[in-house]
């Protein structure tokens, strides 16, 4: 199925002769459909099984997020970003972060950025693990999607004892973290780690070399790597079609340089080198966890400057001068510089960028966001026409388009 | 043809994909292995409970952790009334604009405000913990390890004051001393 | 042309009808190399400058050189015309169609620019700074497709014994052609 080339269709006289007779038929796929996970409507010109073009339908999530961020603070759009990307929050948390230090131009604490890199891999491994299990799931392997529901179920245990929510969890600030990783981390992660370990290799063991599931994966979804840069295409979808570009690694932002981890680049471009790579990636995130964690020193995780971020709350309780950075903190908002940023961070799906302009006041001017996804979703059409629909539902899967994120 | 530039990287590491032996295009292999894994976790699950994931809901319940946000609750003096002070911090930070207080004067104490109504609702509220970090007197917390109640009306998922405070206990953290020299330094570092 | 640099980011505003030749410049030069458009957006400067009032952004990046650059273009409020770099970078695509639905501007030679992420019938720009945060939209009444909704359905039609005609091109020999639905549009193909 997935090799075969489009056939010509019979002309109209062919069509009379024989007595068939074939049309061009329009069909809505979503908003709400089994095999699109987010909700996204693709309304298909068919012919046949053949795709003729495609026209994907989203904004059905959208819900101002860059009007809402003009019209709070800096530390408000927090709680915002949780809901962009639902699968790692913690990702969007630190672009957004990074962001407003950028701008102020300040540097966060060694400890900090190593926990932020922690929290950053940890939801990695979560998306990766959601796209995983779902792509299995809509391919008809429902026991690799429970085996990588429960590993990231686990991951969300985790999450909601470093932060208090599993998936709202709003626990990074401007100059630091709301709190320092709890002490029982190290060795909860070691347990999580072992149980994932088990269910990668149940995973593998299942459907590595299942000939069922790689006939559907293998060859289908393709995009050569020429269209795939010009249209913005980034992270694993980019990495598959061999081009060795990680934000990671090109500008390395927290401690990303000081890690050993290699880069699994693909080499055709198909969904299973999408999936490859991310599984290989999980791996890769795994050990940069280990890693940190080694090498994690001792100190704070906030800077010391309290027109950024709050006064510990002791010193609020006991002194005038806290108590008075602390409310001017509160009621005023958070002061940055006027000016204007673009940073980018390595999201699950690719590059994650804000651009934000400050105008000197509490609140942002303007906050826009680069979902990793949106340029993704934006080539289907390209890589979609001329195939047949049935390989529509991997290349969507592998894609991994997020609604909250490409909605905004 | 020229070649195009690409990006090169000391880190990348291309993965070899292996073809299909002739034993795997032949299905029977890769359905035996995965049976196999099957069979394995559904006889760990019947005959021990060691590796089972799922609990027993609502007979056995997962504890939550230390720094769970649930339900708000209001801290207490020592005589029973509550620590807010109406500073509206809280109101202010909160994201979602669910705290409505309403401040009320108390004159015959060193403390002169006190809230005549404090009010959440819940059904507004988005549990991001803003409120606990912005009150400067440790009057409303978060860590009351109770999960949220659904209601079967909107008024009901209106907490008032009382409620709050009968959630509430009284509270160690002591306030009004001198912090004498970190301050000061800090001061003459900034100002 | 005009440049500056705030924090590393370095950023050069192009007049307008200069901006495809910059861009194709950008692309095709092989020092700079500039292979990919990471975003496009714009800035609404309604209370900040009296000169112009929008920015439309472009950011781009060199995979081969790992280089940023940001690209502005200034507008006036009664003539928001660019020229459209989807020639250029297909990525552009998108993201000036979303341009477009966020502040209303219009590339010119954009091959199909409607409206992304809200319905055909919002009426404004959210993101202007005049579009109030409370705004509220007027009720889209139902539409009508032209045909009864029995027929409108894509199946209609198929069925050649009860021989039914929807729309013109009705060939002798039954078949039946399927009402264009406004939400697509078979001309417009991507190149």
């Amino acid at each position: 199925m997935s090799t075969e080339t489009v056939r010509e269709y019979l002309t109209e006289e062919e069509e009379d002769r024989i007595g068939l007779h074939t049309q061009e038929m329009i069909l809505n796929m979503g908003p709400s459909h089994p095999a699109t996970h987010g909700t996204v409507k693709f309304t298909l010109r068919l012919e046949g099984e053949t795709i003729r073009d495609l026209d994907p339908d989203i904004g059905y999530l959208h819900r101002g997020f860059e009007k809402m961020c003009e019209n709070a603070t800096y530390t408000h759009a927090f709680p915002y970003t949780d809901r962009l990307n639902y699968c790692s929050p913690f990702i969007n948390n630190v672009g957004y972060a990074l962001a407003v230090e950028k701008l102020l131009g300040i540097e966060i604490t060694e400890r900090c950025k190593y926990v932020r890199t922690i929290i950053s891999e940890l939801h990695r491994i979560s998306d990766h693990l959601t796209c995983l299990a779902a792509t299995s799931l809509e391919l008809g392997a429902f026991t690799v999607f429970l085996y990588g529901v429960q590993s990231r179920e686990e991951i969300y245990v985790l999450t909601e004892e470093i932060c208090g929510a599993r998936l709202t969890v709003s626990y990074v600030r401007i100059g630091g973290l709301t709190d320092d990783l709890p002490e029982s981390f190290a060795d909860h992660w070691k347990l999580v780690k072992r149980r994932l370990d088990k269910n990668l290799y149940d995973i593998d063991k299942l459907i590595g070399r299942n000939r069922i599931f790689i006939d559907r994966m293998q060859n289908t979804g393709i995009l050569d790597t020429e269209t795939a840069i010009s249209y913005g295409c980034t992270g694993p979808f980019l990495r598959a079609c061999g081009v060795e570009y990680d934000v990671r690694d090109a500008a390395p932002y927290l401690v990303y340089d000081r890690l050993d981890w290699t880069m699994p680049t693909g080499t055709r471009g198909d969904n299973w080198d999408r999936f490859l790579i991310r599984l290989a990636e999980i791996e890769q995130s795994i050990s940069m966890i280990d890693q940190c964690i080694e090498q994690m020193p001792e100190g704070p995780v906030r800077i010391d400057d309290w027109r950024v971020v709050l006064p510990p709350k002791d010193e609020v309780y006991n002194s005038i001068e806290a108590m008075m950075a602390h409310f001017k903190l509160i009621m005023e908002g958070l002061k940055v510089p006027p000016g204007e940023v673009y940073s980018y961070t390595e999201g699950a799906n690719g590059e994650l960028g804000f651009f934000i302009v400050s105008d000197g006041s509490g609140k942002p001017s303007r906050v826009h966001v680069r979902p990793p996804c949106y340029h993704l979703v934006a080539a289907l059409p390209e890589i979609m026409r001329g195939k047949l629909i049935q390989d529509l539902v991997p290349t969507f899967d592998t894609i991994n388009m997020i609604g909250g994120e490409i909605d905004r | 043809m020229k070649q195009p530039l690409r990006p090169k990287s000391e880190r990348a590491k291309p993965f070899e994909r292996r073809e299909m032996t002739f034993a795997e295009k032949l299905f029977y292999p890769a359905i035996w292995e995965g049976l196999k894994v099957t069979t394995k976790h559904l006889v760990e699950n019947i005959f021990g409970r060691k590796h089972t994931v799922t609990l027993e809901y609502p007979e056995v319940q997962r504890p939550y952790p230390e720094r769970f946000r649930g339900q708000h609750r209001l801290m207490q003096r020592d005589d029973g009334s509550p620590r807010c002070v109406a500073c509206m911090c809280c109101s202010t930070a909160c994201p979602s604009n669910c705290i409505t207080i309403v401040a009320g004067e108390r004159p015959e104490e060193t403390i002169e405000k006190f809230p005549m109504r404090f009010e959440i609702d819940l059904l507004k509220c988005i549990y991001c913990g803003m409120c606990v970090e912005a009150c400067p007197c440790d009057a409303i917390r978060m860590d009351s390890g109770v999960h949220p109640k659904p209601t079967y009306n909107r008024q009901a998922a209106i907490i008032d004051k009382e409620g709050l405070l009968a959630a509430g206990a009284k509270t160690i953290a002591t306030q009004g001393g001198t912090f004498g020299s970190r301050v000061a330094g800090h001061l003459k570092k900034h100002i | 042309m005009q440049a500056y640099a705030h924090r590393g980011d370095e950023c050069v505003v192009v007049a307008r009808d200069q901006l495809v030749a910059v861009a194709t410049h950008c692309r095709d030069e092989p020092s700079m190399h500039f292979d990919m458009v990471v975003d496009i957006t714009a800035i609404d400067h309604l209370e900040t400058f009296d000169e112009f009032r929008f920015e439309v952004v472009y950011h781009l990046y060199s995979l081969p050189h790992k280089h940023r650059l940001r690209i502005k273009v200034r507008l006036d409020e009664d003539d928001v015309h660019v020229p459209s770099v989807s020639g250029v970078w297909k990525g552009a695509l998108w993201t000036e169609r979303e341009t477009y639905d966020m502040f209303g501007i219009l590339f010119d030679g954009h091959p199909d620019l409607r409206r992304l992420l809200l319905y055909p019938e919002f009426e404004g720009h959210p993101l202007r700074k005049d579009y109030g945060f409370a705004d509220i939209q007027p009720l889209v009444p139902l539409t009508d497709i032209g045909v009864p909704m029995s027929l409108g359905t894509p199946f209609a039609g198929t069925n050649r014994e009860r021989g039914i005609a929807v729309g013109e091109g009705t060939s002798a020999a039954g078949k039946a052609l399927i009402p264009q639905t406004t939400a697509f549009k078979p001309d417009v193909v991507y190149k």
